[in-house]
């Protein structure tokens, strides 16, 4: 902290007293008028420079000032080789129906609005839709379904951060829509990429920290860093080894004992959930019965699968049914590999593959052994068979250890919550509830290991808007997709706690809660909040 | 008249240096006490040290220190701006103005350090005499300390 020139003068006075006690150093001394104070318009002038230099000081100020990205905290980083991550943003396609065919042009920022949630993405770039079916450089396809025409653009969320990523078929206005005088409606395009929210100073503090003390992959703190500094939008991570009860798959011989030298490092690679489309081909196998198989590097370690319909009716919403998958796992010819004895070790990881068999009435009617290109659209986490390669690679891997990289099992949560509003005229707009259901998916979505999800800290949230109360109990529902194919629902009003079921590879530190705004029901988006608001 | 005993005894007091050349006190002559360098440096302490303190706060012009604007009194650059030689009481005012920001200086510095000695403690300064001409002003002052010391002296003003 800095000295004013009377502090400076009064601590030399305290010296000076302190050490030779016959010398006077009170107002009017010559001892305090012709030295200490010509001596302290230097050395606060030193003292001050000092101060300001320390780099403690200057993180301890950084970190007390109200902003939360000071250029001081980024230049000390750099000093240790580490910059602030200034986040990502969520992109996506959204997609717009027509009532009838027209060739729009749209410059790059032309915006988009998620009304329910006050969530504004832009365009990426320029954009003009063609009625050819072989659109040029900057054009986009005009479709035209069952009397509708529409066409898909590429947005981008207005902010970094992981509040903007919405679900397949999350509504969107266009903020001049006027323009678009046959617009019928806009709607996501698939779920959006997950963001991340710039780097604040306290993390970018902590990331020093972590940097200079891990960099190997001995421990969980090495392999965090790592994966952090190579992995844009990597959360968080559970080492399970040698002594832990969720590794099991060192036990699976003959004897049932542990072999040392194995973990599982459960990993959480974007914020919300995020969905890849993957476009197969199936066989028909009976009437209305269709079989496709899923590689292992189709959509890798992918965690459920969402929907399936025929390639040729993309624009449909919902899904074909379809049964439990069945899961395998397999290896990549001429790579090292891990050791997997079961389809339940390889769940989430580059090694898994599914097979899934589907119900399709097709027309005109094929005959069986009759092959068709269909979408499946599934859940996963990004970056999985990248993390493992880099565990398995020369460069990195403990050649006595054996690590597998898995997606961390998620439990799905929806929410219902219902506000008693304050004052009549209150509305969800008025009390900005838009940005509520932005902090609850964050909260949820940000959740580490071990952690409960308390329905008292959704009350707190709910609190920092200006309503009268939360009406209790808030009911939660949570949906946890084991490794062994079966599901675990959850529900309570006070707090969800993740299970300790180890034979389905379920506990608190294998699992992580998930949060979507939007409830995806049989393939479909369900106007269904899975952050249910309701005020009252 | 001569002093035949001076003491250079400081046990148990704060020493400042005089910037004044001190008259000896065992001399009863004549005396120049002007400010001037070359003299061996001397220690003072007691009613000395007091009137010489006095006498910083209130010779020093308001804002002529760097960084310390707030010490000092108006005294002498109000005087130097002019006063007419006539005017005694315009004089006495503005000196005892000055003179009260000085004693409230060190009193307060007082109110805070105990251990001076009662004779180095000022209670107040009072303008005795006054004595105006052209090009010159001469002000004679008695300070009262706290151990009942009362010690008349002229201030030295520049010319």
């Amino acid at each position: 902290m800095s000295e004013t020139i009377q502090d400076t003068v009064d601590r030399l006075a305290t010296f000076v007293t302190q050490n030779y006690t016959d010398v006077e150093t009170g107002p009017g001394s010559v001892i305090r008028e012709l030295l200490l104070k010509l001596a302290a318009t230097l050395h606060n002038e030193q003292y001050n420079l000092i101060t300001t230099l320390s780099q403690g000081m200057s993180i301890q100020s950084a970190l007390a000032g109200q902003t939360s990205n000071s250029p001081l905290v980024d230049q000390i980083a750099s000093n240790y080789n580490t910059v602030r991550s200034n986040g990502t943003y969520v992109k996506g396609k959204i997609k717009i129906t027509l009532s009838s065919p027209s060739t729009y042009s749209f410059r790059a920022g032309y915006a988009f609005l998620q009304p329910s949630l006050g969530l504004q993405y832009t365009l990426t770039s320029d954009t003009r839709v063609s009625l050819t079916a072989v659109p040029a450089n900057g054009e986009v396809q005009l479709y035209e379904y069952g009397g509708f025409y529409y066409f898909i653009l590429d947005v981008i969320a207005a902010e970094a951060g992981p509040a903007y990523q919405v679900s397949s078929g999350a509504t969107f206005t266009a903020v001049n829509q006027n323009y678009m005088t046959s617009f019928v409606k806009a709607e996501a395009y698939g779920n959006f990429s997950s963001g991340i929210a710039p780097e604040t100073d306290l993390q970018l503090v902590q990331k020093i920290k972590n940097n200079l003390g891990n960099s190997r992959f001995e421990s969980a703190g090495g392999i965090y860093n790592n994966f952090r500094n190579s992995f844009s939008g990597f959360q968080s991570l559970s080492v399970c080894g040698a002594n832990d009860a969720e590794m099991v798959r060192s036990k699976q011989n003959l004897l049932g004992i542990s072999s040392f030298g194995k973990a599982d490092v459960y990993v959480r690679s974007s914020v919300g959930p995020m969905t890849a489309m993957v476009k197969k081909t199936a066989h028909k196998v009976a009437d209305n019965t269709w079989s496709l198989s899923l590689n292992n590097n189709d959509i890798t370690g992918f965690h459920t699968i969402k929907r399936i319909v025929p390639l040729s009716a993309n624009s449909l919403g919902g899904t074909l049914l379809f049964a439990p998958p069945v899961f395998g796992y397999s290896f990549y010819v001429g790579q090292r590999k891990n050791e997997i004895n079961s389809y339940i070790d390889a769940r989430f990881t580059k090694y898994q593959t599914a097979a899934v068999t589907f119900t399709y009435a097709e027309t005109p009617t094929l005959p069986v052994n009759s092959s068709m290109e269909f979408e499946v659209h599934a859940t996963y986490q990004p970056n999985i068979s990248e993390m493992q390669d880099m565990l398995l690679s020369d460069e990195y891997r403990l050649a006595c250890a054996d690590y597998l990289v898995k997606a961390v099992v998620p439990c799905e949560i929806s929410l219902n919550i219902n506000l008693v509003k304050k004052r009549a005229t209150d509305t969800a707009d008025s009390l900005n509830l838009q940005q509520l259901k932005k902090d609850i998916f964050t909260y949820v979505n940000t959740l580490q290991f071990g952690d409960e999800l308390h329905a008292s800290n959704i009350v707190n949230l709910c609190h920092n808007y200006d309503i009268k109360r939360v009406d209790l109990p808030i009911t939660m529902t949570g949906t946890i997709n084991c490794p062994d194919g079966s599901s675990i629902t959850l529900t309570d009003t006070d707090v969800l706690t993740i299970p300790t079921k180890l034979e389905k590879g379920v506990t608190p530190k294998t699992t992580l809660y998930f949060i979507d705004y939007y409830r995806i029901e049989n393939g479909a988006t369900q106007p269904i909040d899975n952050i249910g608001l309701r005020l009252t | 008249m001569a002093v035949s005993l001076v003491s250079s005894n400081y046990t148990g007091r704060k020493r400042d240096l005089s910037v004044f050349h001190s008259p000896d006190a065992s001399l009863a002559t004549t005396q120049s006490i002007g400010i001037s360098f070359g003299a061996p440096s001397q220690f003072c302490a007691g009613v000395q040290k007091l009137v010489q303190a006095y006498a910083i706060i209130l010779l020093t012009n308001l804002m002529s220190q760097p960084n310390y604007p707030e010490f000092g009194t108006s005294f002498l650059y109000t005087m130097q701006s002019g006063v007419s030689p006539v005017d005694t009481l315009a004089a006495s005012q503005i000196f005892s103005l000055a003179s009260y920001d000085a004693v409230s200086a060190l009193r307060t510095y007082q109110a805070t350090n105990y251990d001076t000695p009662a004779d180095e403690r000022i209670v107040r300064a009072t303008l005795t005499n006054i004595v105006l001409s052209a090009g010159s002003a001469l002000f004679e002052v008695t300070i009262v300390a706290e151990s009942g010391d009362t010690i008349p002296f002229l201030v030295p003003l520049p010319k």
